[in-house]
């Protein structure tokens, strides 16, 4: 018995020498492409030097038993057969057969049929295979198989008998252990290189996938910060200032000015349900509908009605949009109102403490056909302020989901009433932002702010 | 941020949806997909129990009314019932508490379905 384990450590160690040589051959791109049967003469001959020169190595650094080489020449062959394919399986199997015929000896013979044999095998089972590649648990059957097969042609080829039985009792166990072994590990690092090159090629996809989805987020966003008015309109009278920022690339929230010819100019500010792309899509189209509706009806209640109808049909999704919609007029300082289900603007005169809401005059738009919404009038005066907003603001939580609210919002506002709206504005933004600091911003902010002079 | 969490019941003939947490633009795709499968499991006669809701987004409102549509178009309808302040306050301000039938309970809801 410790002749056996003397030749299975042996073997053992040549077997280490090979894994090594494997991992090169493994990551090499002909390797590769031959996996991947992108197969060329160049790497079928590469691969066939490769597997011909671990079956040579396999042989020559074998050991003899009663004069005769004893080896893990057919791993080469094995390998290159059932992973890469018919020529390089056979290739190699031509090349340890050569080598072991020239090293003579009894059993050279039935040793060198036995590596083209491994080489033609294993090439069949490749070819059985067709797109799938043998498991680690055919690849170590395959070997015993093969191994088994070699022990018999010794049997049968080698004379006398007894010599044959002799050397086949003591080199059939390490012989087997050995190649099948030596192929274990050369397929379970196969196996390896097919599951990291899988998971590779997932990984790259995903990113790729995600790249594009950023890069076209980011043109969308840049599209939708075009889409708002490009600068804040002069209003003879009034200073005004507004402000929008969407949590995600793009969002929902939309602020329009709309010269309404003459000496009047309409403010609209508005919040589509919902969040992300799809509210995105349906501000753009309630934008464009308010803003004709605003252009071609005088009258704030009509352009309203006209508006909520056309948002309407086109609204399967059940999307709609709260929005308020009001006319100034610069001369007189008269505003005239319309608020279709959205949170009511903040309005402090300049001689009050109190604030006024402009709450709803009606539904929001997009929800009920022929809807009619009411109208509101109010008389400004210098050092009065309106404060437009959307419910970012207010239902901006906190970490202990504690809402920002109304009241914080009219205490910064009620504050701070003598600065420039651009300054209420900062403070506000800067406010809200400290309240949910350490929450990722939760819903669309968007804000403007209208004083009289 | 709490889940939102549903049961459904029968109790003839209506549907009663039972809704606890948030409804906001995460959690509304999960009263959207119960909605729906009520709907077309046959129930046209919905009650939707917010008394463990307490806060509710547009994109609740835009589910909601999204199944109202479907079923009033059946003669069916939802009712909501058991609203928080907070929760009336969006369906008032928005306008949907005029579209929407609200009851206190989900017992007068079901009387006014059986009338």
């Amino acid at each position: 018995m410790s002749v056996e384990l003397d030749f299975f450590i042996e073997l053992f160690e040549l077997i280490c020498v090979i894994i090594v040589f494997s991992i090169f051959v493994i990551h090499s791109r002909w390797f590769s492409d031959a996996v991947e049967r992108r197969h060329t003469w160049k790497n079928q001959a590469v691969l066939i030097l490769f597997f011909g020169l671990l079956s040579i190595y396999g042989t020559l650094g074998g050991l003899s038993i009663l004069g005769e080489p004893l080896n893990v020449g057919d791993i080469g062959p094995m390998a290159g057969g059932l992973f890469c394919g018919p020529y390089v399986g056979i290739g190699a199997g031509l090349i340890g057969a050569v080598l072991i015929s020239a090293t003579g000896g009894t059993t050279s013979l039935p040793c060198s049929l036995a590596a083209v044999l491994s080489g033609l095998f294993a090439s069949m089972v490749y070819l059985l295979l067709k797109n799938h590649f043998a498991g680690v648990k055919i690849a170590v059957i395959f070997a015993i198989a093969m191994e088994s097969l070699q022990m018999l042609i010794i049997l049968i080829m080698v004379k006398p008998p007894e010599i044959a039985c002799e050397i086949v009792s003591y080199a059939a166990l390490p012989m087997i252990i050995a190649n099948a072994t030596g192929i274990l590990i050369f397929s379970y690092l196969f196996r390896n290189l097919l599951e990291e090159k899988k998971t590779r090629n997932e990984r790259d996809q995903y990113e790729a996938e995600v790249a594009k989805n950023r890069a076209e987020l980011e043109i969308a966003s840049e599209i939708q910060t075009d889409f708002l008015p490009g600068g804040i309109p002069e209003i003879p009278g009034f200073s005004i200032f507004a402000l929008s920022r969407p949590a995600r690339e793009v969002g929902g929230d939309f602020y329009d000015f709309i010269d309404c010819g003459g000496e009047e100019t309409g403010i609209v500010i508005a919040d589509v349900s919902g969040k992300g792309v799809p509210a995105a899509l349906f501000m753009v189209l309630s934008k464009t509908l308010m803003n004709a509706s605003a252009g071609w009806n005088r009258s704030v209640k009509k352009a309203m009605e006209d508006a909520n109808n056309l948002i309407l049909a086109e609204s399967g999704t059940g999307m709609f949009v709260t929005l308020f919609y009001m006319r100034l007029n610069h001369s007189s300082k008269k505003i005239v109102y319309a608020n279709g289900g959205h949170c009511p603007p903040l309005y402090l005169g300049a001689s009050e403490n109190d604030f006024l809401s402009l709450n709803p005059t009606g539904m929001a738009l997009g929800v009920l056909e022929d809807n009619k919404y009411g109208a509101r009038e109010i008389s400004t005066s210098p050092g009065d302020l309106i404060v437009f907003f959307t419910d970012g603001i207010t239902e901006s939580i906190n970490t202990r989901e504690e809402e920002f609210g109304e009241e914080r919002l009219k205490e910064i506002i009620m504050n701070n009433r003598n600065k420039k709206p651009e300054e209420i504005a900062g403070l506000i933004i800067e406010s809200v932002d400290l309240h949910s600091s350490g929450n990722p911003q939760f819903d669309d902010i968007t804000l403007i702010i209208l004083k009289g002079l | 941020m709490n889940i939102m969490e549903i049961t459904r019941k029968k109790s003839e003939p209506a549907e009663i949806i039972m809704v606890k947490g948030r409804i906001d633009a995460q959690s509304s795709c999960i009263l959207d997909e119960n909605l729906m499968e009520a709907i077309e499991s046959g129930s046209e006669k919905i009650i939707i129990n917010m008394n463990e809701v307490d806060y509710i987004s547009s994109s609740g409102l835009r589910v909601m009314l999204l199944a109202l549509k479907k079923v009033r178009l059946s003669e069916g309808d939802i009712k909501l019932s058991g609203l928080k302040p907070f929760v009336m306050d969006v369906f008032v301000v928005s306008g949907f508490k005029n579209i929407f039938n609200i009851y206190d309970t989900d017992n007068e809801a079901l009387s006014d379905f059986i009338k």
